[in-house]
């Protein structure tokens, strides 16, 4: 039986690179033989799903690697260099290093090593997908051709089974009893969560709105967080509940629960919080940048890439008190993931994978 | 399907501009709220690069601000009170003291200089040292560039025969 395994650098069930993994995975091994197998050792949410990468074993030519590109690790390119199996590339987008140079030079270097690595292994490449039409421009400027553009694996409408967790629809009443904002990433300066503190501040200092925020997602950035954390303690009026890394089920609960859903991030090659946040039936307000406009299309409230604080505020008030608008971006919201997402989209990558495979 | 009354949200886009320019008008958003903003968050930011050479320059910050406190140790403090006519007490107390606490002053003027002189040494070593490694980290990067330059251009030369040799191989 051939063998179509996947490789990814980190494992995570919060993580959405893997997310789109295990789902493909589970079309492959209709047809092949078919695992996850990560670099850095998968968290305890999928040690039973994903193995280490040192238990791949070596396959042959008529075999297919599938490597999800997001970040650069040398070992890992020379790894995949050294393979005799098809190699099919799926990118999710590199952070340009810039926002990191300073900061954390180590992950600066990794983030350029990703880009550099896609130059090395272009000339090994069978197939080439990218999830978005932003990442199939990027992949175009490495030299890369015949890119399929398909989001495989995205399931926006993953968390719908997932039972609200009542304690914190408790504490969220509590805390927040006329609703709050939502925003859900990793903790990462160039997600710009800062726009989301500063915008809460003015809701509540300008607009006298009773709201608060929430931010949900894996700390990753330590010095971001401190300094996240004492902007809210700078601005009087900033009420915001920094929620850390969530279990489905409250994921689940934050999305159903909010008045709006924030996008405030610098960069995104494919942005999958929003288009969860318009399954479970939130409205959505985000900055369009990379491939956001091309992602929530016309279902979202979408400002410039250049707006600034006070049109951000004016753009939630909006949405907040505003019934109608409200109403419509719900509905959009809805229309716009039932349509675009609701096929399998693991099809069309079988389908390829299979044309390579013969 | 859900039916609700549509509303233009491009219409709604465009109204948000006028919006927070009539806010503005009102005084609701105060002219500069937005650089202020930026700029503080940006300062904010600034403080957690973990670089030798930021916090070798925190440290130079604060030993000026260290010696320029030093020197206006003085002895002597304020005479002003909120209770009317207390504030004559007070200067006739200074009066009195000041003998003692200005010599108590300049030995701890004394003390600082040499505290401080020390620490200037330290600022100025950290400084040496910080120069000498970014002319290392210089020439090593420069290095190691030419190296993986090298790298690279042999592994495409190898992919180019490895392709070679299996062209010959098929025509075999």
């Amino acid at each position: 039986m051939q063998s179509v395994h996947q490789i990814i650098v980190g494992a995570s069930r919060r993580d959405a690179i893997t997310n789109m993994a295990l789902s493909l995975r589970e079309s492959l091994r209709s047809q092949y033989k078919s695992n996850i197998y990560s670099y850095h050792p998968p968290d305890e949410s999928v040690e039973d799903d994903v193995h280490p990468i040192h238990e791949l074993q070596f396959g042959s030519s008529n075999d297919i690697i599938v490597y999800h590109s997001s970040f650069g690790i040398p070992k890992l390119t020379a790894l995949l260099q050294a393979r005799s199996e098809k190699l099919a590339l799926v990118y999710h987008n590199i952070t340009p290093s810039s926002y990191y140079v300073r900061s954390d030079p180590d992950f600066a270097a990794a983030l350029e090593w990703g880009r550099h690595e896609l130059r090395l292994l272009q000339p090994l490449v069978n197939a080439t997908f990218a999830d978005s039409k932003f990442n199939a421009a990027e992949l175009l400027e490495y030299g890369y051709s015949n890119i399929v553009e398909l989001a495989a694996g995205v399931n926006p409408h993953r968390l719908h089974d997932e039972p609200s967790d009542e304690k914190l629809t408790k504490e969220l009443r509590g805390h927040f009893p006329d609703g709050f904002i939502l925003v859900v990433s990793q903790v990462i300066p160039h997600k710009r969560m800062e726009l989301a503190i500063e915008a809460v501040h003015l809701l509540r200092s300008v607009h006298r709105l009773d709201i608060g925020l929430v931010i949900a997602g894996p700390q990753r950035n330590e010095g971001y967080l401190r300094q996240l954390q004492a902007l809210r303690s700078h601005l009087p009026e900033a009420h915001v509940l920094f929620m850390g890394e969530t279990t489905d089920s409250e994921l689940a609960t934050l999305y159903r629960r909010c008045s709006v859903y924030f996008g405030t991030s610098d960069h995104e090659g494919l942005a999958i919080p929003p288009l969860e946040a318009m399954s479970a039936g939130a409205p959505v307000v985000i900055r369009g940048v990379g491939a956001v406009p091309e992602t929530v299309g016309n279902a979202a409230l979408v400002a410039s890439p250049t707006a600034r604080i006070c049109e951000l505020t004016e753009m939630l008030y909006a949405v907040v008190t505003n019934n109608e608008l409200r109403d419509t971006l719900i509905a959009r919201g809805s229309e716009h993931v039932q349509h675009n997402f609701a096929n399998d989209t693991s099809s069309e990558f079988i389908r390829r994978i299979n044309e390579l495979a013969l | 399907m859900i039916f609700v009354k549509q509303v233009e949200i491009e219409e709604i886009l465009a109204g948000i501009q006028d919006t927070v320019a009539r806010r503005r008008a009102e005084g609701l958003y105060p002219i500069g709220l937005e650089n202020e903003l930026e700029a503080e968050f940006a300062f904010m930011m600034s403080l957690t690069h973990r670089g030798e050479a930021e916090r070798t320059e925190a440290l130079a910050l604060l030993l000026k601000e260290a010696i320029s406190a030093s020197r206006e140790v003085s002895g002597l403090t304020s005479v002003n009170s909120r209770i009317p006519f207390i504030g004559i007490f007070h200067r006739v107390i200074r009066r009195l003291v000041a003998r003692q606490t200005r010599g108590l002053a300049a030995q701890q003027r004394a003390v600082n200089d040499a505290v401080l002189g020390i620490v200037e040494h330290l600022v100025r070593d950290a400084r040496g040292r910080e120069d000498a490694d970014y002319r290392m980290v210089a020439s090593l990067s420069k290095h190691v560039l030419d190296r993986v330059a090298v790298i690279d251009h042999l592994y495409f030369v190898v992919t180019e025969l490895e392709t070679r040799i299996r062209k010959i191989e098929a025509t075999d």
